[in-house]
């Protein structure tokens, strides 16, 4: 245990060692270097790079796998022998947190969220199909946690990641299937001409919303039944108050109206309408009950997607008891991979200027993490779809003579608007794939997937993307460490959790010995950004998703706004448009630090002496030395045979104290501790 | 008798423990204690002349590559140049810098004191690509080290500006692709929502609190510093930084941000003012709508509602910052990735422009005016040469050839902010400061 004398005069020596090394770089990369004058930054970088013990490294692989403190027990363990750090991780992958941090890792990496509603109004053209939000803000969750889970359930079933390129299996809720049958329902050609298949199916039928009793919805959706198309909504009675003349009870949207009204009346919305006084009623969000119950749009399974067979009619939308059972949807517009999802597409819009080269060049990012820019020398002997204009422009061509005819089969099979292509000239386009080394002609999107899945680019992009997403920083593709660790991701078919085992494990992430990587550019210590510092909040304290990342707007609890809010402001892992790498802020700015300390703050509320009732953990202020040992070992991840754990304790039970005398309450001066302890080096950052 | 193990004592724990602080952290106690005013003491890159000329920049930019280039003085004597029909949007007079040019009407009805410092650049981004966002923020390769526009000018205004942090802060950015970077490190997206949360100070036991709580995480800094490898006191470091940041922010005027209600430009703009206000940051970036990227846009509705607002924002901006007593502080300048084809066929959207981007500086260092034109180019319209000392577009001649408009309005924009002429050649390598633009 430190001293305070001891820790005076190592800290007085570290400062003038620091000030020995200083010189002034205007030009330096750290941030704060260019506005703290004196040993900033600076100053150490030519100190040679050390490596780390394992109380460190040990820490920050759990934090990164599960958010979790490590214990004493598991420090020493690989204190004594560094290979049992393996034998760990092996452990912490089958914890339920492993899943949600994977959860949030594949839906960034797959590029499913940046998302909100609007997104998706090319897909439901001409306009938003919802109009309440409380469904519609779980429906736009729910697509896109979806192929997140559907790679999660295809890795646990023991299937390589390179079936995320191919399947056509997905994890879906009947809400998300519901969805997915209806814009399938609704095809939009290149012109923006819609086809309303509902309505042309049922050119007579009137949807009827009555609050006279339930109905059961397999008649609703019976076209035999005398109830088609007549739906129950217990809250009629309400909204007419509101706004009186629109929701007479029944209401009737009449045949007139397009097949769109029926998917809002399905997510409890009506819109559009004008009463029988002639003025347009507002529109309802929110307020009213709708036909999906919660449940089923948390009800997840995987759903096969498949075309129809000769005759055979697509997937109801409106076919809730089908959808509710089934595992299998049949849809007209084809479904392949991570990149045909409705969150991707709504993530990369296209049009007919662009014609499927954003979607493309987002593919490759996210499948082989390269994207079309000029350099690749890859020529195909042939270029089909090579735009005309572009191929006359020596600046153009260079990047559309690969880019054209790769996203060819993208435009023959969508339209601008991601329903079927119906435009033959472009339908009957075939498609050559040719980027970095690999030219071959593709005829289907399965043809676009598996030559995704077997590219050589395929096992370095992921591993890259895990390098980024543990260490902040870019993997070097010549470190023979990296090497070895994508050489073992191809032998092992692709495993996801082997090759987290393998990054996780390795020097590179762990600093336990020197590695080209880290020789050449540095140790990295970052931020803890917003997915591992709430992943960490939700395992150390036992919340249920404190910052609102998994859990749709309207369902958020009141008393975490506040959090949600701020955490919307964190720094996140985030890719931008052409983006190969993940926006990564990794230095701890001002607005971090008061971010952070509010979100402590708010979150002391919910663990301290607690008004609230909530699933996580609490501590009671009658016992603050239980509460301050606790706090170092569960959020600032030192464990009892730390050195730094002991004097921690003590600088924080004098802080107790300390603010005891203030007058402060034993419930304040312990939230206080608890906010000093979550604001701690080692909770708001990766690598200490 | 003040014994010497009193001095050093009192040197070590008094003032809020600054002398420990200093000790542990490695940094002066003077920054620890006021970093803003001991930043502002150092000369070092504010002399008088830049001192005299520093502004606070308001950076809106866009990588959807709004049609900004199609509705601005310089684009109204070609008739062939589409035009949205919508009345709002009929083509206006205006006075710029003592000269009668046409525009949109919107731009009009910026007040004439506003019109006086208002100059419009036409430019070549030379990227129809919208993903090339951050390099036309580093102007097309041609700055010292790739460092983007805002932050070049931010790095240089931070110590005449005394600000909290030299960093720029992005509240409107709408996607990662228009994050910032300064000095190579990407910087975080703040939207104004987050912005008003995170700084929000609320009164109470916890926040009485604050300065005992800084205390005890200086003696944990001290506590994690030992024994730490270079990388890990290197980011001890930035924590210390960055607390004592927070603590330099003016708490009466965080009350300004209260009524953010969402992120739109009005609240960006909002909070805009409230952070200069505070003298947190040199550069604000924000994005200002101006009809997107809208390749359908059926009678170019979109576009006009946009530039409508978009304008009316601007307008609002203005008045704010003279009510708040910056107009004469504040300089508002626009980048955006590229512009959008002009042509006649274009009535119902427009597609990229590699060759014509506008961006325009509100200030009081501008002369009010246009720089450069539009003439035509492959088969749609392009920027022209520049004649540096006049700003006139020229279709043949002038010393500034349209791939070079770009960093030429990069070296313009910093010349403008009383960045010396010849720092400014070795930050930006290539064109030349377009003197006529300067007040």
């Amino acid at each position: 245990m430190h001293s305070t004398k001891s820790l005076i005069l190592v800290t007085f020596a570290a400062s003038l060692a620091a000030l020995g090394a200083c010189k002034t770089d205007d030009g330096g990369s750290d941030p704060a270097a260019s506005v703290a004058p004196g040993p900033v930054p600076a100053t150490i970088d030519d100190l040679p790079s050390e490596v780390s013990p394992p109380s460190v490294y040990v820490a920050k692989v759990k934090n990164i796998l599960v958010g979790l403190a490590p214990t004493d027990d598991e420090i020493k363990a690989v204190t004594a022998d560094p290979t049992q750090l393996v034998v760990l991780i092996d452990g912490w992958t089958k914890l339920p947190q492993y899943r949600t941090k994977m959860l949030r890792f594949f839906e960034l990496a797959f590029q499913q969220t940046q998302v909100d509603e609007p997104d998706f109004a090319d897909q439901t053209f001409p306009s938003q199909a919802w109009s309440n939000r409380l469904t519609a803000s779980m429906l736009v969750q729910d697509a896109s946690e979806s192929f997140a889970r559907t790679v999660l359930e295809m890795s646990a079933r023991g299937r390589p990641l390179t079936d995320a390129m191919t399947t056509q299996t997905f994890m879906m809720t009947p809400a998300l299937m519901e969805f997915y049958a209806y814009i399938d329902s609704n095809q939009v050609d290149d012109s923006g001409k819609l086809t309303d298949r509902f309505r042309a199916a049922h050119p007579k039928t009137n949807i009827v919303v009555t609050s006279a009793g339930p109905i059961p919805l397999g008649e609703s959706a019976d076209p035999t039944s005398p109830n088609f198309m007549h739906w129950y909504n217990p809250d009629l009675a309400k909204l007419e108050a509101k706004d009186p003349g629109c929701f007479v009870d029944p209401v009737v949207i009449d045949s007139g109206q397009s097949g769109q009204q029926l998917q809002r009346v399905l997510l409890g919305g009506f819109n559009g309408r004008v009463a029988g006084d002639g003025h347009r009623c507002s529109a309802v969000g929110g307020s009213t009950s709708s036909v999906l119950s919660d449940t089923d749009f948390s009800d997840w399974r995987m759903v096969t997607i498949r075309a129809p067979k000769a005759g055979e009619k697509a997937t109801a939308f409106y076919d809730i008891p089908k959808l509710r059972k089934a595992t299998e949807l049949v849809l007209d517009v084809p479904r392949v991979g991570f990149f045909t999802t409705l969150a991707f597409f709504a993530n990369w819009h296209t049009n007919d200027s662009n014609q499927m080269r954003v979607t493309m060049n987002q593919a490759l990012i996210v499948a082989l993490g390269a994207a079309v820019d000029g350099t690749d020398a890859t020529h195909p002997a042939t270029t089909p779809g090579l735009d005309s204009t572009h191929a006359s422009d020596a600046a153009c061509v260079s990047c559309h003579q690969t880019l054209d005819p790769t996203r060819s089969v993208f435009a023959a099979s969508f339209s601008w608007n991601y329903h079927n292509q119906t435009e033959a000239s472009f339908s009957s386009q075939p498609g050559m794939f040719a980027f970095q080394g690999v030219t071959k002609p593709v005829t289907s999107l399965t043809d676009f997937g598996t030559t995704l899945a077997t590219h050589p680019l395929f096992a370095r992009a992921w591993a890259s993307k895990l390098c980024y997403y543990a260490n902040s920083r870019k993997c070097d593709a010549s470190d023979p460490e990296f090497v070895r660790i994508v050489d073992a991701f191809k032998a092992s078919n692709f495993a996801w959790d082997g090759l987290v085992r393998d990054l996780l494990s390795s020097p590179i992430t762990t600093n336990a010995r020197p590695t080209k990587t880290v020789s050449d550019t540095g140790e990295v210590v970052a931020v803890s950004r917003r997915d591992h510092l709430c992943g960490a909040l939700d395992a150390r304290l036992g919340f249920d998703d404190l910052c609102g990342l998994v859990t749709a707007p309207s369902k958020r609890s009141a008393a975490l706004v506040n959090i949600n809010v701020i955490a919307g402001g964190l720094p996140s892992d985030g890719y931008g448009r052409g983006g190969i790498a993940p926006v990564l802020p990794n230095a701890p700015s001002l607005f971090y630090r008061a971010g952070a300390e509010n979100i402590c703050a708010s979150a002391s509320e919910l663990v301290i002496d607690p008004k609230v009732a909530t699933t996580a953990r609490k501590w009671s202020s009658a016992q603050p030395d239980a509460a301050i040992a606790e706090f170092v070992q569960l959020l600032m991840a030192l464990t009892p045979s730390d050195a730094r754990s002991a004097p921690s304790i003590t600088a924080l039970r004098a802080h107790f104290d300390a603010a005891l005398k203030t007058g402060a309450s034993a419930t304040d001066a312990l939230k206080s501790t608890f906010v000093v302890a979550c604001l701690a080096p080692s909770h708001l950052s990766i690598g200490l | 008798m003040f014994s010497r193990r009193q001095a050093l004592r009192s040197a070590l724990f008094g003032a809020g423990y600054v002398g420990l602080r200093a000790l542990a952290t490695g940094l002066p106690a003077a920054l620890l204690l006021d970093p803003r005013k001991a930043l502002a003491d150092l000369p070092e890159g504010c002399d008088a002349t830049a001192a005299a000329k520093a502004q606070f920049i308001i950076f809106a930019t866009s990588g959807s590559g709004d049609p900004l280039n199609a509705n601005v003085p310089g684009t109204y004597d070609d008739p062939k140049i589409a035009h949205s029909k919508d009345p709002a949007m009929a083509a206006t007079k205006l006075r710029l810098g003592g000269q009668e040019y046409t525009a949109a009407m919107p731009w009009s009805k910026l007040p004439q004191g506003v019109l006086d410092r208002t100059t419009f650049f036409h430019l070549m981004s030379d990227t129809p690509v919208h993903p090339k966002e951050p390099d036309v923020l580093k102007l097309m390769g041609t700055t010292e080290a790739g460092e983007m526009l805002p932050s070049m000018l931010a790095r240089h205004l931070a110590p005449c500006l005394g600000t909290i942090q030299a960093q720029p802060i992005s509240l409107g950015a709408s996607s990662p692709s228009e994050a910032l970077t300064y000095g190579g490190q990407a910087l975080p997206q703040l939207p104004a929502l987050a912005l008003k949360a995170t700084l929000a100070n609320p009164n109470g036991p916890l926040t009485n609190l604050q300065a005992l709580r800084d205390q005890t995480l200086d003696q944990l800094y001290g506590i994690y510093k030992d024994g730490a490898t270079p990388a890990q006191r290197r980011y001890i470091d930035s924590l210390v930084t960055s607390q004592s940041q927070v603590r330099n922010i003016r708490q009466d005027l965080l009350s300004q941000l209260s009524s953010i209600a969402d992120n739109s430009i009005t609240s960006q703009i909002l909070a805009s003012v409230a952070l200069i206000q505070m003298k947190v940051t040199p550069v604000i970036a924000v994005h200002i709508p101006f009809g997107g990227d809208n390749h359908r846009d059926v009678a170019l509705s979109d576009e006009s509602a946009e530039t409508i607002s978009g304008v009316a924002a601007i307008g609002s901006l203005m008045a704010q910052l003279a009510a708040t007593g910056l107009a004469d502080q504040v300089t508002l300048m626009s980048l955006n990735v590229f512009g959008r084809t002009l042509g006649p066929a274009n009535m119902d959207g427009r597609t990229h422009n590699p060759n014509h981007q506008v961006s325009f500086a509100i200030g009081k260092g501008m002369r009010g005016g246009v720089v450069g034109g539009v003439g035509l180019v492959e088969k749609d319209y392009g920027a022209l040469s520049i004649d540096s000392k006049t700003g006139k577009g020229m279709a043949s001649g002038g010393d500034i050839a349209p791939v070079d408009s770009l960093p030429s309005f990069g070296q313009t924009m910093l010349s403008a902010v009383g960045v010396a002429p010849t720092t400014v050649a070795k930050l930006v390598r290539k064109g030349r400061i377009i003197t006529s633009a300067l007040a």
